[in-house]
């Protein structure tokens, strides 16, 4: 309570003097008041609106910081892009949840359009991704298979994300659509990224032609963009796990059963010659060491750590258009890359059996093999992949027909 | 020269009770008060030993030690100004009555029946409490004015008055020192600035706490030195000093 002598009247104020010698503005009272009359006044609706204010202030605070707190969360820190044929790129926050993602080409906006990736967890979001591929028909297991991801830290720092984790989800998802591919998980500088969208590819495919032109290869930007990651190997006689391969996870990931291989195996050839000597190879660890990688042209046996994935060559080669015969070296980089695989697989599957054997039991068994329904609406790849699949179920029906009077040359399984 | 108001009400007290030597103090000390108070009713010079209305002023005064109550809110110097002036209208109206009988009013015995106020207690209190409340706000119209002096207004006093129990206290006595120094005093009202400096010196107050609290400590000061004009406010803020 406050008493004073009115000093001053206002319109709807009134200023008095304390016996304190405080002089204090406060509201008229009702009834009008005279000069010099002493007057007392209860503040009370002051004190509520200190307490409303401070209340109000209080929420505004918490209000604001987790605000703050949110931005900072779902901030874009790492992008992942992904490379097979449809290029695609996800921006991830520091939760490594999907926050933007966005396709690079014609093909990675329709598959992302078909894919919900956003607000999902960067696993999960390659996985659903890796699914779509498979259903759009761009991942085959009857063909030669890439999957290349690079991982981009915004700022130059070092990323949350591991290459490792990501190449396991990656693994993990093939094995489970039963693709297989050659896996690649690279790492790359924002600089890099910056100077891929400024000439319009996706940082994997930027990144080969970088890596390549270092190793002297010709990679042209033109055809970086145009051809899709299989065909480019194919084309230009690579292996892009080779090509790259600095800083990060190469691999295959093979069908968890083996298959019986109808045939000489072309791709097989070309990925590695020593396949066929290893036959009954099941299961093929992922090489980490860098250095082995880059030295391709070595032989050392490799004593690393390895990823435990079961491998089986796919069965694409069955006369597939523009795939090798057995034997007959295409191209001059050939050796380098078979002398790879060979040491990968001499070194880490040196009992390897069954390799080639259930190879058709698997396509034959394969009910969910991917359909042709979602592929019409693939601008690119529509025609090329139908051709695929027409010589894929021409080669099956003939194999299933003679396959009593397969070659005895076929490797057999289950030595 | 200002007169803390608390040394009178310590005379008082003791000459209320029965201090006869605090009494004859209390009456010299408030001599020039009695002489100003009466010559402003009569509009014009008095002196001591020649005219009746300072004698009759003088016994009200003496009267009104006696007949003040501290419960009515009335500072003494107000009550017994008021007394005087009640006692000297009275006076005057006698006074001009006798020399209209003299010159043959007719009226002359029904006015010798007219009750002096005094004798009425309840009129009395009415009048003083009228009194008291005209005189207040003349004060207080009168304060505001010599504030408008210093380009001051209550306004500002209320956004620039300390909030703070002990920062106020602090002012306040700043402002009473200044009052009390006379050359200080004259100072202010020659350049109407707060000298900062020698104020600083003799209160051993920063300067920038008087700098920040300047108009407050103007119109304090202003209010400690016009204390016997500005019975009613000093004698309000006086509970306030006592309690510190």
């Amino acid at each position: 309570m406050v008493t004073g002598i009115v000093v001053e009247i206002k319109a709807k104020t009134c200023i008095i003097l304390t016996p304190d010698a405080q002089f204090r503005e406060i509201p008229l009272p009702t009834g009008g008041v005279r000069l010099g009359e002493e007057i007392c006044y209860i503040p009370r609706r002051r004190t509520i609106f200190w307490q409303s204010l401070m209340a109000a202030a209080c929420l505004l605070i918490l209000l604001g910081a987790g605000l703050l707190y949110h931005g900072w969360l779902t901030q874009a820190v790492a992008y992942v892009s992904m490379d097979i044929n449809p290029s695609v790129e996800m921006a991830l926050d520091r939760r490594e949840y999907v926050c933007e993602a966005k396709g690079l080409n014609a093909a990675g906006e329709i598959l992302l359009s078909r894919a919900a990736v956003l607000g999902r967890p960067v696993e999960e979001a390659i996985a659903t991704i890796l699914i779509r591929a498979v259903q759009s028909n761009y991942l085959l297991p009857s063909q030669n298979n890439v999957v290349l991801t690079t991982i981009t830290p915004k700022n130059g720092r070092e990323p949350a994300l591991q290459p490792g984790e990501i190449y396991q989800t990656i693994v993990k998802s093939l094995q489970s659509t039963g693709v297989p591919a050659e896996v690649v998980v690279e790492t790359a500088t924002p600089e890099i990224r910056r100077q891929a969208r400024k000439l319009g590819l996706s940082t994997g495919r930027y990144l080969i032609h970088v890596e390549g032109s270092k190793k002297g290869l010709d990679i042209d930007l033109e055809e970086l963009r145009r051809e899709g990651m299989a065909s480019l190997e194919k084309k230009k006689g690579i292996v892009i796990g080779e090509v790259l391969g600095k800083n990060g996870y190469t691999g295959w990931v093979d069908l968890p059963k083996s298959v019986s291989r109808p045939g000489p195996e072309a791709r097989s050839n070309h990925r590695s010659p020593g396949l066929v000597n290893n036959k009954g190879l099941k299961r093929v660890s992922i090489t980490e060491d860098k250095v082995s990688r880059t030295h391709s042209g070595t032989s050392t046996p490799v004593q690393k750590t390895s990823i435990p994935v079961k491998r089986v060559v796919p069965d694409d080669a069955r006369g597939l258009p523009g795939l090798r015969v057995q034997g007959v070296p295409p191209h001059g980089n050939d050796q380098e890359h078979n002398g790879i695989k060979e040491r990968n697989i001499k070194t880490e599957e040196p009992d390897g059996k069954g390799l080639y054997d259930n190879d058709n039991e698997v396509l034959r068994d394969n009910k969910d093999l991917p359909s042709t329904t979602d592929r019409d609406q693939d601008l690119h790849n529509n025609k090329k992949l139908k051709d695929n699949i027409d010589r894929k179920n021409n080669q099956n029906s003939d194999y299933n027909n003679n396959k009593a009077t397969l070659p005895d040359s076929r490797p057999s399984g289950r030595m | 020269m200002v007169r803390p108001v608390e040394d009178l009400d310590y005379l008082l007290a003791l000459a209320r009770s029965g201090d006869g030597e605090a009494r004859e103090r209390l009456l010299a000390e408030c001599r020039p008060f009695i002489a100003r108070v009466t010559a402003g009713l009569c509009r014009r010079h008095l002196e001591w030993g020649f005219d009746d209305e300072l004698s009759i002023a003088f016994i009200t005064f003496n009267e009104a030690i006696d007949r003040y109550e501290e419960d009515r809110k009335v500072p003494f110097l107000a009550f017994a100004r008021l007394m005087i002036k009640s006692r000297i209208t009275d006076f005057l109206r006698k006074e001009a009555r006798a020399s209209a009988r003299m010159a043959g009013s007719l009226n002359s015995e029904q006015e010798d029946l007219s009750v002096s106020p005094l004798e009425s207690s309840l009129a009395w209190q009415d009048y003083l409490a009228r009194e008291a409340a005209r005189e207040r706000e003349e004060e207080i119209r009168d304060y505001a004015k010599i504030l408008a002096e210093f380009e001051i207004s209550f306004s500002e006093l209320v956004r620039c008055a300390p909030k703070h129990h002990d920062a106020r206290r602090v002012l306040l006595e700043v402002s009473r020192r200044l009052a009390a120094d006379g050359s200080l005093f004259q100072q202010l009202m020659k350049t109407k600035k707060l000298p900062l400096k020698e104020l600083s010196l003799l209160t051993g107050v920063h300067r920038k706490t008087l700098e920040r609290g300047r108009k407050y400590i103007i119109a304090m000061a202003l209010l400690w030195y016009h204390c016997h004009e500005f019975l009613y406010l000093c004698y309000y803020l006086k509970a306030s000093g006592e309690g510190d």
